[in-house]
């Protein structure tokens, strides 16, 4: 965005620098051009000054070359950045081109090309380069390259929309192609340099593209070429550029001479010498106003006036101290027009000079006509010797040359060859600044990438935590909910124990025999001692209800409850057995804690199986001791009697009757392992039966009970 | 002669109560039975007896509807019941005579020798006012209670009681103004009697009020100093219990 908006600006400096330069020169004041450079603070804008310069008429004079070249030295050493070397190259390479270095200029265009193109897309530099290289191909007649470079510069201006430039970019185009011989591809070119043109009201080139149609069409004879040459003045005119002018006039009178309308021709040779005399100081008027009469007058037959126009325009050269190129094809033309008005020998001086020249400047195609026409003038003067030596240098240059189109068509093959390496080293330098420029950028996009994966890690174990502590909590919750359902389901588990439990106490066999016990007393009318039974057995179920909620009572409280209990078990049995209760001292019944009802079921057993099958009276005995293994402490009950034994009980017993006692011992049995389980670590066996043997003969039974020994406090 | 009279809902009750009187209390006459608390304030007002037998449980009312007929009655009152838990504590409470049904003639006797014996109408009222406001309260909680002592009875609101101290089968009260009762009923009676949420049996010798705890120590074993900055042990068997209602608190 930044770089970008930078080199807007920097577009908008230089092309103002450049409508600038354009201004000064079309006051043809090269001055004041020089005042502007000296005006610019910084090197980057002097440079592009004298960029305009370059790219202005006034360069073809040699002094504004000098200026030029002092500038470019002032600040030789003081360039920051590519772009200003680039541009530094751009200038070195005009001047030499000027000076007719082609090959120091090419290496110096392709130099400024190769800081420009690393310096920025956008700079008009760049084109300038490739048109400055183009010019350099066209003075070596390097057709393809020169194309090529041109038809570069086009591409160039169009990808980066610089639409302006355009109509000059075509015309060079149209005009290297009409040199080339591709009229077909000059109209294209020229059509287009007068489309853009037209758009960007650029009059000169729109002149100059009609001018060169015009040129085409008298050369294919299509008698459009006085038409177009027509517009050419029309647009000419309209751009207000002498130069340019006085150009489509020549061609003009050009046109007129060669139709023999000698009268127009005169007219429009009026015309030139007006545009010099307004404009004295422009070279290029002065060049086309000499230039035009002396073909006018080698047309017309006045060869004085025609070889003095040569003359003026051999001496406005010299004047202007211009490169002396133009002497081979002037010398050259003298000769001709000396040898048609027969004076050859005038003719043969003219043409020596241009042999002379056209040598000096390696102008072949020239020498090769110098030749020719030596020969000729030495054959009229009947010089044959000379005449067949040079018929023989033509000859053989003619040899050469086809040679040397051979020759400059391998260099230039060769050139090409180099130059697309060049290009491709560019392109690859290119690729190389966008790859880095992409590697910073993907460097950053990777740091974000690291960025953000991170953030996202760190997120992501947040999220986890904090799953993981709501799972956690919610397995806490679950774990809590699971204990809270083993809880109520051991609870329930227990108050089914325990319904068991009361069912079993409430043993229907009991009631019913209470009941039936209390009927025979009122049946005796001892209702007091009936009375006594019915509140006692109210209170057997009113203590079994009061236990009912309570995991321990009291060994006291257990006793209570049995002794109540007795009192029945005696009533059924006529006092058939004695009950003994021993409690050691370090028990203080109170304090110390029993299941509830844990005893009375043994109680009953024993009284059914050891005293009722009994023939005698027996003995009941209860003892509550407190015994320590290594480890722990357990309350030992011991209920035992001196009855039957069980092997003789259990011949007796009824069916129904074993059933629920078995079911009576196994709740009572499941108490106590689940109350040792509880305490002990290990295994306890909770409960003993004992048989009890007198000499071989069974004397009872004894059940052992151990429990953990608890305390209320 | 002691004039007394039945109430209870149900007439072969009565009969059977009337019956044990005639048999085993000779010196009781009873003048009236009756089945509601209308008809049981007609006949008292008429005949004026000594001694009512009142049934707490009747038909759609409670036998202590009657003492708001007769806020200060000039009539003994012996509960029966069945085995109505609540009633019972707050009759307990009450110091008032209770038989539980079914009613053994033995108790029934003590109860109307102790009648005989005591007689004293005196107290009667602020036993009743204890009995009422531990039935009527919305919370169905012991607020007073009637201890006896060899003096007659102290009435003691439920919430100036600091601790109760075991002392062998009696029980010192001591209260938060700093007062001491010794009462004839064991720590065990006094358990039973109040509220489970406030009172905590700590220790064999000690039924702490949990409002009036000031600190918890545990150097030289547990133990909790109450306001009036007396230290009182915690059995270590009942350490947890004590930790799980004060963190519950």
């Amino acid at each position: 965005m930044n770089t970008r908006f930078i080199q807007f600006s920097l577009l908008i400096i230089i092309f103002s620098l450049f409508y600038s330069v354009a201004a000064f020169s079309q006051q043809n004041k090269p001055d004041s051009l020089f005042r502007l450079y000296e005006t610019q603070t910084t090197v980057s804008k002097q440079l592009d000054v004298l960029i305009g310069i370059c790219n202005s008429d006034f360069i073809h004079d040699k002094s504004t070359q000098n200026f030029v070249q002092h500038g470019i030295e002032n600040i030789q050493n003081n360039f920051s950045t590519k772009c200003d070397t680039g541009k530094y190259y751009l200038i070195e390479g005009y001047l030499y081109y000027y000076s007719d270095e082609n090959s120091k200029s090419k290496n110096n265009f392709f130099h400024s090309l190769n800081y420009l193109i690393s310096c920025s897309d956008l700079s008009v530099n760049i084109p300038q380069a490739y048109n400055g290289i183009a010019s350099v191909y066209s003075s070596e007649s390097k057709s393809d390259s020169v194309l090529f470079y041109y038809q570069k510069e086009i591409d160039f201006y169009l990808k980066n929309k610089q639409f302006s430039f355009l109509p000059k970019a075509y015309f060079n185009l149209a005009f290297e192609k009409y040199e080339f011989f591709d009229a077909k591809g000059a109209i294209t070119a020229c059509n287009q340099s007068i489309k853009f043109g037209t758009i960007q009201k650029e009059y000169k080139s729109i002149a100059k593209a009609y001018s060169l149609l015009s040129r085409i069409s008298y050369d294919q004879n299509t008698k459009m070429n006085y038409s177009f040459i027509e517009s050419a003045i029309y647009f000419a005119k309209k751009s207000n550029d002498t130069v340019t002018l006085s150009d489509t006039y020549t061609k003009y009178g050009y046109y007129l001479t060669k139709d023999k309308k000698y009268k127009e021709g005169l007219e429009i040779g009026d015309q030139l010498k007006e545009l010099f005399l307004s404009n004295p100081d422009i070279y290029k008027l002065e060049f086309n106003y000499y230039q035009y009469f002396s073909r006018y007058y080698s047309a017309i037959g006045d060869i004085t006036n025609s070889l003095l126009f040569y003359n003026k325009t051999i001496n406005l050269i010299r004047k202007n101290k211009l490169d002396e190129k133009s002497f081979g094809w002037i010398f050259n033309n003298m000769g001709d027009v000396a040898c048609k008005g027969g004076d050859f020998k005038k003719g043969i001086i003219f043409l020596d000079s241009a042999i002379y020249y056209n040598k000096k400047y390696n102008d072949i195609n020239n020498l090769w006509y110098s030749y020719y026409n030596m020969a000729l003038a030495n054959q009229a003067l009947k010089n044959y010797k000379l005449a067949n030596d040079y018929f023989l240098e033509y000859l053989n240059l003619n040899d050469s040359i086809i040679k040397k189109e051979n020759q400059d068509k391998l260099a230039e093959l060769q050139t090409k060859y180099e130059l697309d390496k060049k290009e491709s080293r560019l392109k690859l330098l290119n690729l190389d600044n966008q790859l880095n420029k992409k590697n910073t950028e993907k460097q950053s996009q990777q740091i974000l990438f690291l960025l953000v994966i991170i953030a996202v890690t760190v997120l992501l174990i947040v999220l986890a935590s904090i799953a993981y502590n709501i799972k956690r909590k919610a397995n806490i919750l679950l774990s809590k909910q699971k204990q809270e359902i083993i809880e109520k389901t051991e609870q329930l588990n227990k108050q089914a124990a325990d319904i068991a439990m009361y069912k079993a106490q409430m043993n229907p066999h009991f009631l019913f025999n209470a009941i039936n016990s209390v009927q025979q007393f009122v049946l005796e009318k001892q209702s007091s001692v009936a009375l006594e039974y019915l509140n006692d057995l109210s209170k057997l179920m009113r203590s079994t209800l009061n236990f009912s909620d309570k995991e321990f009572i009291s060994i006291k409280e257990e006793i209570d409850y049995l002794q109540q209990y007795i009192r029945f078990e005696k009533l059924r049995c006529d006092n058939k057995f004695e009950f003994h209760i021993f409690v050691t001292d370090e028990i203080d019944i109170e304090n110390t804690c029993i299941l509830p009802m844990l005893i009375q079921p043994f109680i009953e057993n024993a009284v059914k199986h050891g005293i009722i099958p009994k023939n005698a009276k027996g003995n009941i005995y209860l003892n509550f001791e407190k015994v320590k293994d290594f480890k722990n402490e357990f309350l030992k009950i011991t209920i035992s009697d001196d009855g039957v034994g069980r092997a003789l009980s259990q011949a007796t017993k009824k069916y129904d009757v074993i059933a629920h006692e078995s079911k009576g011992m196994e709740i009572t049995e499941n108490r106590i392992f689940k109350l040792n389980q509880k305490h002990f670590p290990e295994p306890i066996k909770g409960i003993k039966i004992i048989d009890i043997f007198v000499e071989d003969k069974s004397a009872g039974t004894k059940a052992e009970i151990l429990i953990p020994f608890i305390e209320l406090f | 002669m002691t004039k007394a009279i039945l109430v209870d809902d149900a007439p072969s009750n009565l009969q059977l109560l009337n019956g044990l009187l005639n048999e085993y209390c000779p010196t009781v006459s009873v003048v009236a039975t009756c089945t509601n608390i209308k008809d049981a304030e007609k006949a008292i007002k008429k005949n004026a007896p000594e001694l009512v037998f009142l049934d707490v449980e009747l038909q759609n009312e409670l036998g202590f509807n009657l003492f708001d007929l007769f806020p200060s009655p000039d009539f003994e009152v012996v509960f029966t019941t069945a085995h109505e838990k609540y009633a019972l504590q707050a009759i307990k409470s009450s110091c008032l005579e209770y038989l539980l049904k079914p009613i053994d003639y033995r108790e029934l006797i003590k109860a109307v020798e102790k009648f005989e014996k005591q007689k004293q109408l005196t107290v009667n009222k602020k036993k009743i006012e204890v009995l009422l406001e531990n039935v009527n309260n919305s919370k169905q909680t012991v607020n007073k209670i009637a201890i006896p002592n060899a003096n007659g009875y102290v009435f003691l609101n439920t919430s100036e009681i600091l601790f109760c101290e075991a002392d062998m089968n009696y029980t010192k009260v001591v209260t938060s103004n700093r007062d001491s009762f010794l009462s004839t009923k064991n720590l065990k009676e006094f358990e039973e009697m109040l509220d489970t949420e406030v009172f905590f049996r700590c220790h064999k010798s000690w039924l702490i009020n949990l409002n009036f705890i000031k600190q918890y120590s545990r150097i030289d074993g547990t133990r909790v100093q109450m306001t009036n900055d007396q230290w009182i042990d915690i059995s270590v068997r009942k350490r947890d219990d004590f930790l799980k209602i004060f963190n519950r608190k």
